[in-house]
């Protein structure tokens, strides 16, 4: 099992962002676009999607898979992630450790689940199906939760490190979510991180929160927090150099601001990496 | 049977969907404050995610009612139209329907309206691709040959009626300029919406050119509308309306290559 090459540092694509992208050639080495944003008929976005892959390589990321839901897997949705996969030639695909809905509602959001040996079996076979389905391994994202459930049988992580194992899929380890949920349940991170697999992560995202009353939110909606820089410093300690990427949804900034962020992650990584080499 | 599973996701669903706690016996004691709170982000989280969906897609409608009335009408609609479809894309695509029927807007019709309009400009915007017939090809074209041939209306056109001054409200609004007063049309306005380049539009048509573009969209051929035109209104004029309407067409990127 070899892990695809790094990709090195990237950014979500934003629409907002399409002409600068275009007119400057950022200094950024890969995007990740949502799947579903360019899951439409025509028109401007996947016209923007094509010219951004023709100049930089791409993951796509996906929001509504479900795959821990107990609907069947949805053939449609299935059916056109496949079909954007083969316009974009994704570097990988990947979506979240999570459902979305269940009785053919989607509620439009990333549900955890309870962390049992029936959710452990469920989620594999499905994860199986689709990965046979889309004929690629794919990655499979920790969310960040604000519930626990009575009937868990174990912790979040030896669940994703399982999963994994079991699925013989990639994982997309978010430094956000597993510092958000940390907090919110109390749990060490650094034990999150130290269970998490080497040989199976492909991928970080750093991404900002909120504070609520007694809650952090993954929001996606402001800078990296400074817990948030010093978790991926011991990730990269633990799993090397990993293509990693600033995720920013809401209150989006200037394309500058997150190039700045985003340098600021490859000189945390130069800096491990250079003591490392020395 | 039920699984553990499918009852713990049902259960949390209603929950959500309902703004009920009855999920609670579900989850564990949290480490911080109530499980009241807790699940309450997930509660939150879903009116308001689908809330944005909605205020993205129809930017003019709440600028127009303003933020209370959007936020009261989008929790209706909510209640109304459980998200069916992974993608959010298609979410708020019944707002339109809904609004028909939407009691607080009973004597607004031109909200509904807009509503309309902006949903058919959402839909143009990534409509399916297609070449548009440039002056070019209508150049290079043989011409006995061009005057049989059907003509096609490209994909992303819709067409809409309204009887009130909608298209002025949103005008307005688009250029962030204080709306005109609703009011009732004298006649019914037929309206195009299509994409051109990248960009929706949408244009205003007179009877003749509604009816001509009607004919397109039942892929007429242009001699077919000359001969149609001519039976409206002055005869000895109707090959150059419609050569003109063609005209205007064209560059707009009205009229697909098929």
């Amino acid at each position: 099992m070899t892990k695809p090459t790094p990709l090195g540092f990237g950014l979500g694509l934003r629409a907002q962002h399409y002409a600068e992208i275009l007119n400057s050639n950022p200094a950024i080495d890969w995007f990740e676009v949502i799947s579903e944003n360019y899951m439409v008929p025509g028109g401007q976005p996947l016209r923007m999607l094509d010219a951004i892959c023709e100049r930089y390589p791409v993951v796509m990321h996906g929001v509504s898979l479900s795959i821990a839901g107990t609907n069947p897997l949805d053939r449609d949705y299935l059916a056109q992630l496949k079909s954007l996969a083969k316009r974009v030639k994704p570097k990988w695909i990947s979506d979240h450790l999570c459902w979305t809905g269940v009785h053919g509602m989607n509620l439009h959001d990333l549900f955890p689940i309870p962390y049992t040996e029936e959710a452990l079996q469920h989620v594999v076979s499905r994860i199986a199906k689709v990965q046979d389905f889309l004929g690629t391994r794919i990655a499979i994202e920790n969310v960040s939760s604000y519930i626990t459930y009575e009937s868990s049988e174990m912790e979040e992580w030896d669940f994703v490190a399982e999963v994994a194992k079991r699925a013989d899929c990639w994982l997309l380890l978010d430094i956000n979510n597993v510092f958000v949920s940390g907090f919110n349940h109390n749990f060490s991170t650094h034990a999150f991180i130290d269970a998490i697999p080497v040989d199976r992560v492909v991928q970080f995202h750093l991404a900002g929160h909120s504070e609520g009353k007694h809650h952090l939110i993954d929001t996606h909606d402001q800078a990296v927090s400074e817990e948030v820089w010093q978790l991926y410093e011991r990730a990269l300690q633990k799993f090397g150099p990993i293509t990693t990427m600033i995720e920013r949804d809401d209150n989006i900034p200037p394309l500058s601001d997150l190039v700045a962020e985003l340098n600021r992650a490859r000189s945390i990584s130069a800096s491990i990496f250079s003591k490392v080499a020395a | 049977m039920t699984t553990n599973l499918e009852k713990i996701q049902s259960d949390l669903a209603l929950s959500v969907v309902t703004n009920s706690m009855a999920f609670a016996p579900h989850i564990a004691t949290p480490a911080h404050g109530k499980k009241s709170e807790a699940f309450g982000i997930y509660k939150h989280g879903y009116v308001l995610r689908l809330t944005d969906f909605l205020a993205n897609d129809y930017k003019a409608l709440r600028t127009y009612i303003g933020e209370k009335n959007f936020s009261q009408m989008a929790k209706k609609y909510i209640e109304a139209y459980p998200s069916e479809n992974p993608n959010a894309r298609w979410y708020s695509k019944h707002l339109p329907d809904f609004l028909k029927s939407y009691v607080a807007f009973e004597f607004n019709p031109e909200k509904q309206e807009l509503a309309a309009l902006e949903l058919a400009l959402n839909d143009a915007f990534d409509s399916v691709d297609c070449n548009a017939i440039t002056l070019q090809n209508l150049a290079e074209a043989e011409q006995s040959k061009f005057l049989k041939t059907p003509l096609h209306i490209h994909p992303s056109s819709r067409r809409l009626k309204f009887q009130n001054n909608t298209t002025s409200i949103w005008s307005a609004l688009k250029c962030e300029a204080e709306p005109p007063k609703p009011h009732a049309l004298d006649q019914m306005q037929e309206i195009v919406v299509w994409r051109q380049g990248t960009s929706s539009r949408f244009r205003l048509l007179g009877d003749e050119e509604a009816m001509a573009l009607n004919a397109v969209a039942d892929h007429a051929t242009f001699s077919q509308i000359c001969e149609l035109i001519a039976f409206m209104d002055g005869a000895e004029t109707a090959s150059l309306r419609a050569a003109s309407y063609l005209k205007g067409w064209v560059e707009a990127e009205l009229l697909a290559v098929v």
